[in-house]
C-alpha cells in the first residue's frame, strides 16, 4: 500500500537541488519519517494515558507538533491548505525553529533509555538539507498518509525502508559503511542463536541491520506477552558514532517494530576496554565493525593492543564486552588472519587464548558491493581457550555483484555443516596446536580443495597429438576417395 | 545442368510458411510436446501441430537464414519457416542441406533494422533439383563427409591446445629442477617502481606524442603494444624520479591481470605506470631465463600465494623480490633459454598449423556443399 507513496517521494525529490545522492535522500526521508512517527506514538500514548485515566504530558509543545506544522487540519479533518506553511516560510521555521527546537532535547544528563535523548541526538545533528519548502510540502503531504499504528503498515514500511538503504549501501564506498547484506547477518544469527532473555549488543549498529534481523529472529513461534516486552526495552543494544547512521539505524528499528529502540549515539572505542564490567556486558555480539579509518592516539590507549586499524580495536571491545558464556560473530577484513606486524600477531594470540574461536566464515570477493577488502566472520564464546576452529569457504559458484548478490541459499550449505563440523571440499578443521606460536598465523588455507589436474608429460601430449593427426588424416584420406 | 538436373523455384516443389506462432505466456515447462522456434527447442507445448519432422529457417531476428529440423510430434512457431517439399520430387534431408548449401541468403533477407525473410523472397529463389534417387546419394556421402570433419575439427582444436600445454611442460621441466639451488629474485634483479609521488601523470597529463608513458593495459602475450601508446610531454618525463624504461629491461604487470610481462626490446625513452613494476636483470642472471621462469608454473604458483585477495588483484614490489628462483649459473642459464626458444618456435609453428588446418576443414565443408550441388559429388 505504500509502495506508491514512496515512488512519489523518490520522484519528488528528485527535482530537489540540496538531495543530491542516496545517502541524502535516506538521511532526509528518514528524519520526516521519524518526526511523522513521532506524532503517531504520541496519539497512541495519549489514547491510552486516556484509557487508563491517567494524565498526560505530551513531548512535545503544540506549535512544533506535526499536526501544527506539517499537517494541520481543518474542523472537517481535511488537509488545511490555508494554515500549512510552504515555500520559504517553510524552511525559515524548519532551520530557524524546529530543528533547534528538537536538538534542543539533547541535554547533558539525559537518560538515553528516552526517547527525549533520542530526538536532541537526531536532531542536533542532522541539517535540513531540503532547500525549496515547495517540494518539502509534497513530501509532508505524502508522509502524512503514511502510518506507523498497525503492525502491517509497519512491516511494510520497514520492507520499503529497507530497499532504500540497501540501494545506499551499494551507491559506493560510503554507502556500504552502514550496510550488511541481510543473507550475511541471517547466516551469523542462525549460528549464534540468540535466545529470549539474553540481551544482544552491535557496538557499530549503522543502520541496525544485525539487531533487526536479530528481532525478527527471536520474535519466531510462540512468544508470550512478557517475553515480547522485553525483546521490545530489554533486548537490543547499540552504538553508533555517525549521526546519518544513527538517524537510520533508529529508524530501520521503529519500522520493525521496535518502539524505542536502545541505540545510543557516541564512539564506542572512546570507551576504555579495562573500565567495562560485568554489567556492562551482553550475552551475544553480533557486529560489522569498520575497517581502516585511523584512531588518534588518545582512542588507541583505551585498548591494550593499540593500533590505528579501527577494526582491531573494535575486535578488542567486543572480546571484553562478552559475558562468560556469551556467543559472537564478527565480520572482519582477513587481513586480521594473516598480517605479521606485532599488533596483529598479539590480537590473533588474545582471541585464541581468551575465547573460543570455533568457526571462521571465509567470504568471496563481491559480498560487500563497493568494498574492496575480502572479508571472514569470526565465531567466537567467551569462557574457554580456542581448541579447535572450523574453517569454511564460502564459494556460491557465480561472481557476485551489484545485480547478483549473496542470497539465503549460498549460506544454507554453511549453516547446517557448521552444526557437525564436517571435513567436505570446502571445510576443514585446524586444531590450535598446529598453529605457528610465533606469528598465530590463522589464514584461510584450504587443505581439501581439489588439486588441479597436473600437465601431463611431453611423451603423453606428443602421442595424443599424432593419434588426432593420423584420424584426421584418414578421414581426409576418405573424403577424398568420396570425390 | 547436369543430366536428368532441372533449376527450378524453392516455391514450385516447397510449400512454405510460416505456423501460427504461440506467445511465451502459453508455453508450459512440464509440457508434453517441444516448441521450435527461432532456433531449436525454445520450450514446451500442451499441443502439437506437426505430426513429422519439418525442414525449418529461422526468419526473424540475427540468425535469419540458419536451417533446423525439428522432431516428429512438435509444435512449430511463428519465427521459423516451414520448407515443406513435395515428397515426390526431394526429401527433407536433401532440402536442408540444399538450404545450407545452395542459396544465397543475402539475397533472400529483407529489412535493416529487423532482418526478416518472407514466403515471398524465399519461394522464388531457383535451385537445382537432381532426381531424388541422386538427392539420396548426395545425403549420404555429405552426411559422411561432414561427420568425419566434424571430428577433424575437434582434432584439430584439441592439438592446437595440445601445442600449448607441450611448450608449457618443456617450459616448467627446463626450469623447475629440484636439484638447482633458489635465489631471491630481488637478489638478482633490480626492481624499480615508478614515480607515484605528486609528479604522476594523471588521465589529463597523457598527450598524443612524446616519450611513452606505459601501463599495463599496452601489455599483452610479452608484447608491448606501441601502436596504443600513452605518451607524456618532455618535460614532464624530466619531472619523474624513477620508473624510466632501458633497453632490456622487463616490465611486469602488478595489478589486474597479475603477473603479465614484456620487455624493452628497442632502444626507447620510457617511463612505467602505478600498475608495473621494472624489473632490471644484473649479471647473475639471463634475461631470457628470467622471462621463461616469469611464463612457468612455478612462478604462477608465487603469484598466487603471494596475492592480496581484494577485489583488484596485486602484488607489491617487495613481494615480487621474494620469489624463489631456481638458479643454476648464467652459462646454464642460457643453454635452458636457447633450448627453450627453440621449443617454442616449433611449438608456436605447430599452433599456426593447426589453425589454419581449422579455416581449411571449414573451407572444405563450404566446398564439398558447393560440388554437390553442381552435380559434381555424385
Amino acid at each position: 500500500m505504500y509502495e506508491n507513496t514512496f515512488n512519489n517521494i523518490e520522484k519528488t525529490l528528485r527535482a530537489e537541488e540540496g538531495v543530491s545522492n542516496e545517502l541524502d535522500y535516506v538521511e532526509q526521508i528518514s528524519w520526516v519519517l521519524f518526526l511523522k512517527y513521532l506524532s503517531d506514538y504520541e496519539g497512541d500514548r495519549r489514547d491510552r494515558s486516556e484509557l487508563e485515566g491517567k494524565s498526560y504530558t505530551p513531548l512535545l509543545d503544540a506549535e512544533y507538533t506535526w499536526d501544527t506544522w506539517a499537517s494541520p487540519k481543518d474542523a472537517s479533518g481535511a488537509y488545511d491548505h490555508n494554515a500549512a506553511l510552504t515555500g520559504d516560510d517553510l524552511i525559515d521555521f524548519i532551520g530557524d525553529r524546529l530543528f533547534p527546537y528538537l536538538g534542543g532535547f539533547k541535554k547533558p544528563d539525559q537518560d538515553p533509555q528516552t526517547i527525549e535523548y533520542k530526538v536532541g541526538e537526531v536532531f542536533s545533528e542532522l541539517r535540513n538539507k531540503f532547500r525549496s519548502g515547495y517540494i518539502l510540502r509534497d513530501v509532508l503531504e505524502a508522509v502524512d498518509g503514511l502510518s506507523f499504528n498497525t503492525q502491517d503498515a509497519r512491516h511494510e514500511l520497514s520492507e520499503l525502508y529497507e530497499t532504500r538503504i540497501k540501494r545506499m549501501g551499494n551507491a559506493g564506498r560510503n554507502g556500504g559503511e552502514y550496510y550488511t547484506p541481510r543473507p550475511l547477518i541471517r547466516a551469523m544469527i542462525k549460528v549464534v542463536n540468540p535466545k529470549v532473555g539474553e540481551t544482544v549488543y552491535d557496538g557499530a549498529v549503522g543502520s541496525a541491520g544485525f539487531l533487526c534481523e536479530a528481532w525478527d529472529y527471536m520474535r519466531q513461534g510462540e512468544v508470550s506477552a512478557k517475553d515480547f516486552d522485553f525483546l521490545q526495552s530489554k533486548t537490543f543494544f547499540g552504538q553508533e558514532k555517525k549521526s546519518l547512521a544513527y538517524i537510520i539505524g533508529i529508524i530501520n528499528m521503529i519500522l520493525h517494530g521496535v518502539e524505542a529502540p536502545n541505540l545510543i549515539r557516541s564512539n564506542t572505542l572512546n570507551e576504555n576496554v579495562m573500565d567495562i564490567q560485568d554489567k556492562d556486558r551482553h550475552d551475544v555480539i553480533l557486529a560489522n565493525p569498520p575497517f581502516g579509518g585511523g584512531e588518534r592516539k588518545e582512542v588507541q590507549h583505551n585498548f591494550p593492543i593499540p593500533s590505528s586499524e579501527t577494526a582491531y580495536l573494535f575486535l578488542q571491545h567486543f572480546i571484553r564486552k562478552l559475558k562468560a558464556g556469551g556467543r559472537a560473530a564478527v565480520v572482519i577484513k582477513n587481513t586480521v588472519l594473516s598480517n605479521t606486524d606485532n599488533a596483529s600477531i598479539a590480537l590473533r594470540k588474545e582471541l585464541l587464548q581468551s575465547c573460543n574461536l570455533h568457526a571462521i566464515l571465509d567470504c568471496p570477493q563481491g559480498t560487500f558491493q563497493g568494498a574492496g577488502v575480502k572479508t571472514v566472520v569470526l565465531f567466537f564464546d567467551k569462557g574457554r581457550p580456542t581448541k579447535d576452529i572450523w574453517y569454511y569457504e564460502l564459494d556460491p559458484g557465480r561472481n557476485l555483484g551489484k545485480t547478483n548478490p549473496l542470497n539465503d541459499n549460498d549460506l544454507a550449505e554453511f549453516v547446517s555443516l557448521q552444526a557437525t563440523k564436517a571435513d567436505t571440499e570446502k571445510s576443514w578443521v585446524v586444531s590450535v596446536d598446529d598453529i605457528d606460536e610465533e606469528t598465530y598465523d590463522l589464514s584461510v588455507m584450504n587443505p581439501n580443495a581439489p588439486e588441479e589436474a597436473p600437465l601431463r608429460a611431453p611423451e603423453e601430449i606428443i602421442d595424443d597429438m599424432a593419434a588426432r593427426d593420423e584420424e584426421t588424416k584418414g578421414i581426409l584420406d576418405d573424403i577424398r576417395g568420396m570425390l | 545442368m547436369k543430366e536428368g538436373w532441372k533449376r527450378a523455384e524453392l516455391g514450385s516443389f516447397c510449400e512454405i510458411y510460416q505456423p501460427k506462432t504461440i506467445s511465451k505466456k502459453e508455453m508450459t515447462p512440464e509440457g508434453e510436446y517441444p516448441v521450435f522456434g527461432a532456433n531449436g527447442v525454445i520450450g514446451r507445448y500442451s499441443r502439437y501441430n506437426h505430426e513429422e519432422e519439418e525442414v525449418l529457417v529461422t526468419c526473424r531476428g540475427a540468425t535469419c537464414g540458419t536451417v533446423n529440423i525439428s522432431t516428429p510430434r512438435a509444435w512449430i512457431t511463428g519465427n521459423a519457416m516451414v520448407v515443406h517439399p513435395d515428397s515426390s520430387q526431394a526429401s527433407k534431408p536433401f532440402i536442408s542441406l540444399l538450404l545450407k548449401g545452395a542459396l544465397d541468403f543475402t539475397k533472400v533477407i529483407t529489412g535493416a533494422a529487423q532482418p526478416q525473410i518472407t514466403r515471398q523472397s524465399l519461394a522464388p529463389q531457383l535451385v537445382p533439383l537432381p532426381p531424388l534417387e541422386e538427392q539420396k546419394a548426395i545425403v549420404d556421402k555429405l552426411d559422411r563427409a561432414f561427420a568425419g570433419l566434424e571430428t577433424a575439427r575437434a582434432n584439430a582444436e584439441a592439438n592446437l591446445e595440445n601445442a600449448k600445454e607441450l611448450f608449457q611442460v618443456a617450459l616448467d621441466d627446463a626450469i623447475d629442477q629440484s636439484s638447482t639451488p633458489k635465489r631471491n629474485l630481488g637478489e638478482l634483479c633490480i626492481l624499480e617502481n615508478g614515480d607515484r609521488g605528486k609528479n604522476y601523470p594523471g588521465k589529463k597529463a597523457l598527450t598524443s606524442s612524446g616519450i611513452p608513458f606505459i601501463n599495463a593495459g599496452h601489455i599483452s602475450g610479452t608484447q608491448i603494444n606501441w601502436a596504443k601508446m600513452d605518451y607524456i610531454p618532455e618535460e614532464h618525463f624530466n619531472r619523474l624520479g624513477r620508473g624510466k624504461v632501458k633497453e632490456g629491461d622487463i616490465l611486469f604487470c602488478l595489478r589486474g591481470s597479475l603477473g603479465k610481462f614484456a620487455a624493452i626490446d628497442i632502444k626507447t625513452k620510457g617511463a612505467i605506470a602505478s600498475s608495473l613494476v621494472i624489473i632490471r636483470t644484473t649479471s647473475e642472471i639471463d634475461a631470457k631465463y628470467l622471462m621463461f621462469y616469469l611464463s612457468s608454473t612455478i612462478c604462477r604458483r608465487e603469484i598466487e600465494a603471494r596475492r592480496g585477495g581484494a577485489a583488484q588483484p596485486n602484488l607489491g614490489a617487495t613481494d615480487l623480490k621474494k620469489f624463489m628462483l631456481p638458479t643454476p649459473s648464467v652459462g646454464q642459464q642460457e643453454t635452458i633459454a636457447n633450448k627453450l626458444e627453440i621449443v617454442r618456435r616449433t611449438t608456436d609453428r605447430l599452433q599456426e598449423e593447426y589453425t589454419r588446418q581449422l579455416s581449411d576443414l571449414d573451407e572444405l565443408k563450404q566446398s564439398l556443399l558447393q560440388k554437390a550441388f553442381a552435380g559434381e559429388l555424385t
